[in-house]
Order: C-alpha cells, then structure tokens, then sequence
C-alpha cells in the first residue's frame, strides 16, 4: 500500500512542476499567439469590410459543422471562415456578408483537387459570380468542377444560415 | 447521415492514414508477418483509438477548456492513452493470452503509436462534434488494420522471394508500401 | 580529419532512422521541402537533448515501476513548450509541420533513447547522447528533403521561419525534367526505401570487411 502511495505521490509531482512549467510558457505565447491567429485572417477582412474599424472574432452556433470561425466588422457586417470536404481534400474559403443582406467577398484559401477542373473554385470568375448575390439567392455550380463547387455552395448555404442567427 | 458515411469511407480509403498520412508504421514494419496476429492487433488498435478518443474528447471539452488550461491536452491525452493501453494489456492477458504472446511487446508500443495520439489530437483541431469524433475514431484504425492485414499477407511471400541483399526486409516492405500507396490513389473521388 | 569522417560515418550507421527504422511517421511525412526538415530536425534534436538531460537527472529517484509514464510526462511537457514557442515565434514552422510537431511525443526515437540511454548514464553522457541522436535524425531527414524537393521540384530554397526572409532559393532542375510523384506519398515511400538499401548495403559491406579480416 505504502507503495502505491509512493508511486502516485511521485507521479502527482512529475505532473504538477510539468503543469507549472507549461502555465509558464503558456503564459509567455499565448499573447503572440492570438494576435497571430487574427493577424492571419485580418488581411482577408480588411479587404472585403474595408471600411470597417474593428475586427474580432466572435462566437456563433452552425448545425452544419463546416463553419469554423465567425467575425464581426464592427458595424459593417460578418465574415465566416468555412470549411468542406471537395473532390479529394477539404476546401477552406472566407465569405463576408454585409449589413444588408449581400455577399461582398468571397476567397478560397485552400484547394487541393484536380488542377484546371476543381481547382477553378479558386478562380476569379467563380468568385465573381457569387460576390453581389444577396442572401435569398441561388450559386450557381461550376460545370467541370461539380463536387468541388457544390461543397462551396453548401457552404456558403450553412455561412447564410449563421448570417441570419446572428441578425 | 450522408456526412458522416463520406467521414466514413473517406478516413479509410481516400485519406488512409498509413498510406497518405504515414502514421502507424512502426507496428505495421513490426508485426505484420503473420495475418493472425495483425488481425488481433488491428482489433486492439480499433478498441483503443475509440476508447482513448472518447475519454479525450470528453475531458477536453468538460475540463480542459472550461479551466482554460488547454496547453494541458498533450500531456492529459498521451496519459489516458498509457492508461488505456495498460487496460487493454490486462484484458488481454487474462482473456486471450494467446494473441497477447503473439503481439508481445507491440502491445504496450500501441501507446507510441502515432495513429492513436493523432486521432485523439485531431478530433479537437478538426472541431469534431461528438459522432463525428465517434464516427472518425473507429474509421481510421479500421484503415489502419486493412493496411496491416493487406501488408502481413504479401510480407508473408516477401520473406521468401529473391530480393537483393541490402533490400532485404524493411527497405522491400517499403516499397510494397509505396505500390500501396499508388493503387489507394485510385480511390480519390470515390465519395 | 579522419575523425570527423570516422564521426560520419557513425552518424550512419547507427542511424536511427535508416537502421534502426525509429520515428518513421515523421520522416516520410514531412521531408518534402528542405524548410521542413531542417525545422523538425531542430525541433527533435532540441527535444530529444533535454528531455535525455531530465531524464537522467531524475533517474536515481525515479521508481521503476512509473519510469514510462514519468518519461513520457517529461516528454510530452517539453513538446507542448516547444510546440508553443513555434507557434509564437517561428509561425511558418507551425504552419508547415502542423500536427506532427506535438505528434514528436510519440517519436519512438525519444523514449526510445531515453529507456536505453538516459536512465542509465550521467547527464553530461546522456545530453550527448541526444545531441548525437539528433544529429543523425536531422541528417537523415534533411538527406530525404534534399532529395524529394529536389526531384519533385527541382529547386531548393529556405526561408528563415523568424521573420520569413528568404535566405536562399536556387533553382538546379529545370522544370520539364522534374517528378512531381517524388512529393507524395509514393515518392516518400521510394526514396526511403533506396536511402534504406543504401544504408543496409554499406553496413553489409563493412561487415563482411570485419569477417574477411
């Protein structure tokens, strides 16, 4: 018995100085860390909410699980970093709506399917022809890159979805 | 239900964990001489992985993060994983003391298996909701054990072949792995 | 002279990677850029040195039966900080390596060394030792990188992760003559396994040398 007390009280301490030093270094990083994870995505929300003063990150509920992120422009409207599976790898893009109800940016920031059939979801005129689109209206696919494009307008479908909980 | 077949079959096929992600080489290199032992092994790496990510999971949300002590997972998951493995251990030396000779000492080293750390990790990263975890966590040491079961039945004609003497063992296994690895890519866009 | 090239060939032929076959999952995953490899490698060799010095520290008051959960805490604590600290300083890393940074817990090669070595020497041996460990570890896999980027790319170029300057990008292969297969997994297979063979031939050869002597 004074055994097992004696194993368990080393291993608690092991684990305790390792806990301290890890708050330590937590500590430390954490800072950097988040002004990194923002810093990242701040280029991109810059460029769809220019006029915009503030940026943060906030919390939201999606049914869907592909949205992974949701931020506010202060005052001009919200941005959803989605995620969905495409052809052969997952496919992460950034959509912002404003105030009103239209898409005002669109950017896939990851693709990896078929060069020159999927990979088009990346290509400016996909992205042109869903930025201006209100809410209530229907993406159109692209033909060639079906599975890739409809993932996106699914996405886009369940980014619309949180839009309209956060209203 | 259609996501989390794609989940499914995607985790085993398309984005095989052994053959695209290269983790859980070291058992495959290892045990896979016998289509027996690779069975019982793929079994016990299934009940752990599931086990391990659930337990994980489950503290991760209900502890960890409430206490903001998230920094805290790496050390917590890789515990309840030894644990886990400890556990399996004695199961299986009471109730199947064969395979647990056969398995020898690859058994206690499912606990550096990468696969069962990575699973366990990704669940969190991934933003997993609970059956996605459920359902990722069984898919992928299912493709685990195919790889293994695929690998013990050649590994079992490889040992008799005429290979070079220097390719002799494990740099011929790995190129039976790399001829795996470009017949699993046909499975892209599959689902 | 003779005793760096006897050093070298050390490095090779008790080379963890290609002899003895540990911290795989790495090696194949991640060696498909030169920058990659040179990140993890240091990354490893910093882990695997400390956690040998700790290790051995407390090895005379470490009761046998919870040495491996003891390591394996020091372990993983060492690279939860390392992992921190790259996400904070050196991003581009973090973002190359992704999850195998904190997957460098379960690289066989430092427990693996901390069971077989640490535990059993002085600190002064046992820092070393991982020194040495690691050394091989980051060569192996720089040896990898060299040759898939190359093949694949036919470039090589490195990025300092601190402040993403580039420190230097030649191109050596013209476009039209490169592998592309060489960057997935089939390449990362084939080229592991030729260094493999390599490997096992050159210590084959020394050994018959030895016998025939």
């Amino acid at each position: 018995m004074k055994k097992i007390i004696h194993l368990t009280v080393f291993l608690a301490i092991i684990s305790a100085l390792a806990g301290a030093t890890l708050a330590f270094v937590n500590n430390m990083t954490s800072p950097i860390i988040e002004e990194r994870k923002i810093a990242a995505v701040k280029t991109t929300l810059e460029a769809i909410f220019p006029t915009a003063s503030e940026y943060k990150e906030i919390s939201f509920v999606d049914a869907s699980g592909t949205v992974k992120n949701a931020y506010e422009a202060v005052g001009v409207g919200y941005a959803f970093n989605v995620t969905v599976q495409g052809y052969k790898d997952v496919i992460t893009f950034i959509v912002g709506i404003d105030g009103s109800g239209k898409i005002v940016g669109f950017k896939v920031n990851y693709v990896n399917d078929t060069p020159g059939l999927g990979s088009k979801v990346a290509d400016p005129e996909f992205a042109n022809s869903i930025i201006g689109k209100n809410v209530g209206d229907k993406v159109d696919t692209i033909s060639g890159s079906t599975v890739s494009s409809a993932a996106i307008v699914k996405g886009i479908d369940a980014a619309k979805a949180v839009y309209q909980s956060l209203k | 239900m259609e996501g989390f077949f794609t989940l499914f079959i995607s985790a085993i096929l398309i984005n095989n964990i052994v053959l695209t992600k290269f983790l859980g080489m070291c058992p495959i290199m290892g045990v896979s001489r016998k289509t027996s032992s690779a069975l019982g092994m793929g079994a016990a790496v299934v009940f752990v992985i599931f086990g391990a990510s659930v337990f994980t999971y489950g503290l991760y949300y209900s502890v960890l993060k409430p206490l903001s002590l998230e920094y805290m997972d790496l050390i917590t998951f890789i515990l309840v994983i030894a644990a886990f493995v400890q556990f399996v251990e004695m199961v299986m030396k009471k109730f199947t003391p064969a395979l647990y000779k056969a398995l020898g000492i690859f058994l206690p080293l499912i606990t550096t298996n990468c696969v069962v750390l990575y699973v366990t990790l990704v669940n969190i990263t991934n933003g997993y909701s609970f059956m996605e975890m459920v359902v990722y966590s069984i898919a992928v040491p299912v493709g685990f054990t195919l790889v293994l079961y695929i690998f013990s039945t050649i590994r079992e004609r490889l040992d008799n072949a005429p290979v070079p003497e220097a390719f002799k063992g494990n740099p011929i296994a790995l190129i039976v792995m790399a001829i795996m690895a470009a017949i699993f890519t046909a499975f892209a866009g599959l689902v | 002279m003779k005793s760096l090239l006897n050093y070298g060939m050390s490095l090779l032929k008790e080379n963890p990677v290609f002899g003895l076959y540990l911290g795989l999952c790495s090696s194949l995953a991640i060696t498909t850029n030169l920058n990659n490899a040179v990140g993890m490698g240091i990354s490893v060799l910093l882990v695997l040195t400390v956690s040998n010095i700790v290790i051995s520290l407390i090895r005379k008051i470490t009761p046998n039966e919870i040495r491996i959960p003891v390591y394996i805490v020091v372990i993983a604590t060492l690279v939860k900080a390392v992992e921190l600290l790259i996400k904070a300083y050196a991003p581009a890393i973090d973002a190359a390596l992704g999850v195998f940074i904190p997957l460098i817990v379960v690289n066989c090669i430092i427990l693996g060394r901390a069971e077989a070595f640490a535990s059993k020497n002085g600190v002064v041996a046992s820092a070393l030792d991982g020194l040495n460990m690691g050394l091989s570890y980051t060569l192996s896999i720089i040896a990898l990188s060299l040759i898939r980027q190359l093949l694949a790319t036919g470039a090589l170029n490195m990025i300092n992760p601190f402040n993403d300057a580039v420190i230097f990008d030649i191109a050596i292969i013209p476009a039209e003559f490169t592998i592309p297969m060489f960057s997935s997994p089939i390449g990362a297979f084939l080229t592991f396994a030729l260094l493999a063979a390599g490997v096992a031939a050159i210590n084959n050869r020394d050994q018959k040398k030895v016998k025939g002597a």
